[in-house]
């Protein structure tokens, strides 16, 4: 019997043997609590079968996060993308010249509207001397009538 | 135990999607309402609409101005994200509802008042919101007997800055007027 097994064993190692005769060692060395090199590897070739539903279990667990994560992710640079291509430019101004007049029209009339509702309050030295000037031309033409 | 690290992970990974996802919705917030009145007039002739990008802005900063005032400008547009404009001069009746409502729904956007002017003719509300000091939209609303402004201004802006510009405008105006003068 123990010639029998170290045949067999040979073959295994040479990679020789057929499932029923890997299936007879395996089942001599799980019997025998065999502590050689080869008793020891067929028992942690037992083991990591046992192993084995664990570890498909906590693999499974794992992706099915990654799954959801993607899947938000997917849906939220979806909806960013449709929402951007839908309304955001629909009325963009691609004429540099003309984006930079609408631009200096429209700040300039939020500055003067700023200005008027004097609450905010930035009378520059400049805007006096503006009043000033004006106040003097009125005067003027006044006399001049 | 290990199961238990296992959906400590799992979970620390949700909650930073879940941050990223805030993030990425807080950022996208700035404009959002004035796109919204976009939308809904988008159809509506009457309306004057206009977009103008910070890939725009940014173009601007290619330019060199010819004056201090014209610099000073371009280097505080460049500084901007985006400008959005909705606006009509031919409204009948309605340009009132309209105001109405644009006012106080930018009131329960959150935005914080800045000012508002009533006269005669129209009534203008300046509505901010601010973040660490900085203004990161300015929002003005206009409504007149037969006129509606809804304008939307974001980025980093400098309010003195745009307060500023009118005054120089003004006074280049002058200039010229004073050289006419001395033309005659």
């Amino acid at each position: 019997m123990a010639s029998d097994i170290k045949k067999l064993l040979e073959k295994y190692w040479a990679g020789e043997t057929t499932v029923q005769e890997e299936q007879l060692l395996k089942q001599h060395f799980n019997e025998s609590h065999n502590i050689s090199p080869a008793g020891q590897y067929f028992k942690s070739l037992n083991e990591f079968k046992e192993l084995k539903p664990n570890l498909s279990f906590k693999q499974r667990n794992y992706s099915r996060f990654t799954v959801a994560a993607s899947i938000a992710i997917g849906i939220i640079v979806a909806v960013f993308v449709f929402r951007d291509a839908q309304s955001k430019d629909a009325f963009l101004v691609e004429d540099p010249q003309e984006a930079l007049e609408i631009t200096r029209n429209a700040l300039m009339m939020v500055s003067s509207s700023l200005n008027e509702g004097g609450n905010y309050s930035l009378q520059l030295k400049k805007f006096d001397d503006t009043k000033q000037i004006l106040k003097n031309k009125e005067i003027k033409d006044e006399k001049i009538d | 135990m290990k199961k238990l690290i296992e959906f400590k992970a799992a979970y620390k990974r949700l909650a930073l999607v879940a941050v990223l996802m805030a993030g990425a919705l807080a950022s996208s917030a700035q404009g959002e309402l004035i796109r919204n009145y976009l939308d809904e007039y988008a159809d509506n002739e009457n309306f004057v609409k206009v977009s103008i990008n910070s890939r725009m802005f940014s173009l601007f900063t290619e330019m060199e101005g010819s004056t201090e005032e014209e610099e000073e400008f371009l280097e505080m547009v460049s500084k901007l994200k985006g400008l959005k404009i909705l606006g009509s001069d031919s409204l009948a009746g309605g340009s009132r509802t309209i105001y109405e409502k644009a006012v106080k729904d930018v009131d329960k956007a959150g935005y914080e008042e800045l000012m508002t002017v009533k006269d005669a003719e129209e009534d203008i509300k300046f509505s901010i919101k601010e973040n660490k000091g900085i203004i990161e939209e300015l929002i003005m609303v206009v409504g007149g007997n037969r006129n509606f402004l809804f304008l939307s201004l974001y980025g980093e802006i400098d309010l003195k800055t745009v307060s500023k510009l009118a005054s120089t405008m003004r006074i280049d105006g002058l200039d010229n007027l004073k050289k006419i003068d001395e033309g005659n």
